[in-house]
């Protein structure tokens, strides 16, 4: 079992190039000139170990046309991703510019559109923190044995948060 | 055995989660690395080759 994401092997496929930094991120730069860095950090908010949010960034911030490459080459990252041991996602949307929402329908429309899709589950919620809307989904493969422990521990937060 | 948590210390719990994104924006762009992140409480995935 791969204890570490390889960058030569999402290169086998991506249709972008990635190249791993010194800070564990991933970046390409897409056709159109704009540079993406991915990077996952361990999250504690289930207290169930292997839990990682993933980062995307757009850094220039330069507006992205519509380019299909872009959602491959993450694909290819998370595919990766998740043949390391019982690994869970989470992805929790940007919030800096108020568009967490549309960040939230493309990630759903790209898990719609994944051909391996069945092989996943895909929870999502939506929170009110101080009042900003938050979107936040958890993906983690069928086959992981902490699915059941994982999905208990996201509905168990987000039913104690709507609590009065 | 896991504590349970109040509905206080778990809005506590999401606002560290929602907060690592800024650290971790912060962090790559002060140009820190894996090592100087998790010094900071900022454990990344390993990438290799």
């Amino acid at each position: 079992m791969m204890r570490h994401l390889s960058e030569t092997q999402i290169n086998l496929h991506a249709p972008y190039k990635v190249t791993k930094d010194q800070s564990n991120t991933l970046t390409f730069l897409t056709e159109n000139g704009v540079l993406y860095h991915i990077g996952f950090a361990e999250d504690t908010i289930l207290e169930i170990s292997n839990v990682y949010q993933i980062y995307i960034e757009n850094v220039c911030d330069i507006k992205s046309i519509m380019d299909d490459k872009v959602r491959q080459t993450i694909v290819c990252v998370l595919e990766q991703f998740f043949l390391l041991e019982n690994h869970v996602l989470l992805y929790v949307c940007d919030v800096r510019d108020g568009r967490q929402n549309a960040r939230s329908r493309l990630f759903q429309k790209w898990f719609s559109q994944y051909k391996k899709k069945d092989l996943y589950v895909l929870k999502s919620t939506t929170k009110v923190v101080e009042g900003t809307f938050y979107y936040a989904s958890i993906l983690l493969k069928k086959d992981n044995p902490n699915l059941n422990l994982v999905l208990q521990e996201f509905n168990s937060l987000i039913q104690d948060l709507d609590a009065k | 055995m896991k504590k349970n948590k109040s509905k206080q210390e778990k809005i506590e719990a999401l606002k560290k989660s929602i907060m690592l994104r800024e650290r971790w924006l912060n962090a790559i762009h002060s140009g820190l690395n894996a090592e100087e992140m998790a010094k900071i409480g900022i454990k990344t995935l390993p990438i290799g080759k």
